[in-house]
């Protein structure tokens, strides 16, 4: 008897502790999904909110803004994250030698990850200015077309977006490559070198495989960023110009909040949770696979 | 790793870094050096790397423009008021997860997991209207709500819970520590590095934040500096008053950066931890 009064005390001891953080779980992460989820079968007629199955959706992916929406977000993926993430591993493979000066690039590199990416779209703005802009001067300098509004025109408008996040992150996943560098064994090198294998050789034959569990997490994460880092769209494209820049998460923001239409708001917030589940997904299978490796 | 010491090789790799350091530290020196430049000064030549006099004109113009001592306070408090009520939380839901048995403890922390994949950005719309229904919006604590529970910390502290070994945990019992105390007293000292870790990532993003916060702010009463900024911008925008603008950016950014620079290894250091956990 004492010893269940004893176990039940310590049972509830342990739920007590997580309270507090399951409370606002519940309320601000699961409870919002569970609602958009479901206002997104239903939509206002006529003041009245009415079960429309899944008339949303229909209604979305049939949209030519929607569309674009998605086309865009994933160009914005591709070709934000595989620059990123090769220049990532790129920088840390040069900074992994005894090189001097290395505490120096670092810190240039990894900066960005720090600033609020909204006040540092603001100075990109700048730089990429028409007018007075530093890269139409430079490109000027080199003899290249230099008359460019970079923010206002496509397709050079998500050009500007794409270059800032490589900006904003590849200094960050150079530093995730450098720890994964760091953990290969110095004799693996010493070896190849002595059997005469070349710089190139080592690197496709030593470094690329057994990085390659950071590779695949790197990968995921700057997926994940991608459909996430809207901050610079709001500043410097609002979207445009022509829907040119708008991406999955600044559509819901533009339905949500500029047109206030909740029913398609939900279903593209739906959509969106749909695309973090399966990339998050690998995620875990991933990190599943490698812990098991580890041991 | 390069064996032998290729004096070629090594001037290629410095040349490269030093191009690729130039290339990414350059919008932060346009900030700097532009803040401190006229109106007149950019006019005449917008391009010359560094300016005529070191005047505070534009900063304490920018300054006067906006109320950036009210913005400064919000973002001050959010991001502070916020780190102590996470770590609260973070630690004794870490502790529960690391030191202790109980059923549906799996359950639980699947529930936790989620919240690692439904991130803050994809749930702004419900949240919005759920903060609006709890009649929040315009206020800190909206802003602050959808954060207090950190599955990421919560896991990155449960880690360093579990590698503590049990005979200080016995100790601390036979001393008659209840759990609260022996959280206190025994663990706290040995899981510090792991909540540094944590606070440096939260105060990062939460200085830093932008979307959550221009939905959920609406007056200076609780408007956070990065939208701040961004209301600023929008005023001043029609003279183009770049050096106005550049001055008052870097009033929003220089905290952090100052405190990088100082503490560069410890910021390096918690990026690092908590990137390879999620």
């Amino acid at each position: 008897m004492k010893a269940t009064t004893n176990k039940l005390r310590k049972y509830g001891q342990a739920y007590l502790l997580l309270l507090p953080s399951l409370v606002f779980l519940l309320f601000f992460t699961h409870y919002p999904v569970i609602y958009s989820v479901w206002t997104s079968f239903f939509d206002r007629i006529r003041g009245e909110n009415r079960f429309v199955g899944v008339a949303n959706y229909l209604e979305m992916f049939t949209s030519a803004e929607f569309q674009q929406a998605i086309v865009n977000n994933i160009i914005y993926a591709l070709c934000s994250t595989i620059p990123a993430v090769v220049l990532g591993l790129f920088l840390a493979v040069l900074l992994n030698t005894k090189i001097k000066a290395r505490g120096f690039y670092r810190f240039a590199m990894f900066y960005p990850t720090i600033l609020p990416i909204a006040t540092a779209s603001m100075v990109w703005v700048f730089l990429l200015s028409q007018s007075i802009g530093l890269v139409n001067h430079v490109l000027g300098m080199l003899g290249l077309p230099s008359n460019i509004d970079w923010v206002n025109t496509s397709p050079y408008a998500i050009v500007s977006i794409i270059v800032v996040y490589i900006w904003k992150y590849a200094g960050y996943y150079m530093l995730l490559f450098l720890s994964g560098l760091q953990t290969i064994d110095d004799s693996l090198y010493e070896e190849a070198y002595l059997e005469g294998a070349n710089a190139w050789e080592r690197f496709y034959r030593i470094t690329l495989p057994l990085i390659s569990p950071t590779t695949f997490f790197v990968v995921l994460v700057a997926i994940i960023n991608s459909f996430q880092a809207v901050d610079q769209i709001y500043v410097m494209t609002k979207g445009g110009p022509h829907n040119s820049t708008n991406v999955l998460l600044y559509y819901i923001y533009e339905h949500g909040f500029v047109y206030w239409d909740s029913g398609v708001a939900s279903s593209a917030s739906t959509v969106l949770f749909a695309v973090l589940l399966v990339v998050t997904f690998f995620y875990y299978y991933g990190l599943q696979k490698t812990v098991n490796y580890e041991r | 790793m390069v064996k032998k010491n290729n004096p070629l090789i090594t001037a290629l790799t410095h040349f490269f870094l030093i191009i690729m350091s130039i290339l990414i530290i350059l919008p932060l020196v346009w900030l700097v050096t532009t803040s401190f430049k006229s109106k007149l000064e950019l006019f005449a030549d917008p391009y010359k790397l560094l300016p005529e006099s070191l005047s505070l004109d534009n900063f304490t113009k920018a300054w006067q423009y906006a109320p950036f001592g009210a913005y400064y306070l919000n973002t001050i408090i959010t991001t502070f008021v916020l780190l102590l009520v996470q770590l609260v939380t973070v630690t004794l839901a870490a502790y529960a997860f690391g030191r202790l048995d109980f059923p549906g403890k799996n359950l639980l922390f699947i529930l936790f997991l989620t919240q690692m994949m439904i991130t803050p950005q994809s749930t702004i719309y419900p949240n919005y209207l759920l903060v609006s229904k709890l009649h929040l919006l315009d206020t800190k604590m909206g802003m602050m709500c959808p954060y207090v529970a950190s599955a990421m910390g919560v896991f990155l502290v449960r880690q360093a819970f579990m590698s503590i070994p049990t005979a200080l945990e016995d100790a601390g019992k036979l001393d008659g520590c209840n759990t609260l105390q022996l959280i206190w007293n025994v663990f706290i000292p040995q899981i510090k590095t792991s909540l540094l870790a944590f606070s440096v990532i939260s105060v990062t993003y939460h200085w830093n934040e932008f979307l959550w916060p221009l939905l959920v702010t609406e007056t200076e009463k609780s408007r956070p500096l990065t939208v701040g900024l961004t209301v600023f911008a929008q005023q001043a925008e029609g003279g183009a008053e770049w050096g106005l603008l550049m001055a008052a950016t870097l009033i929003v950014s220089l905290p952090l950066l100052i405190a990088f620079t100082l503490f560069q290894k410890m910021f390096v250091q918690a990026f690092l931890s908590s990137g390879l956990k999620g």
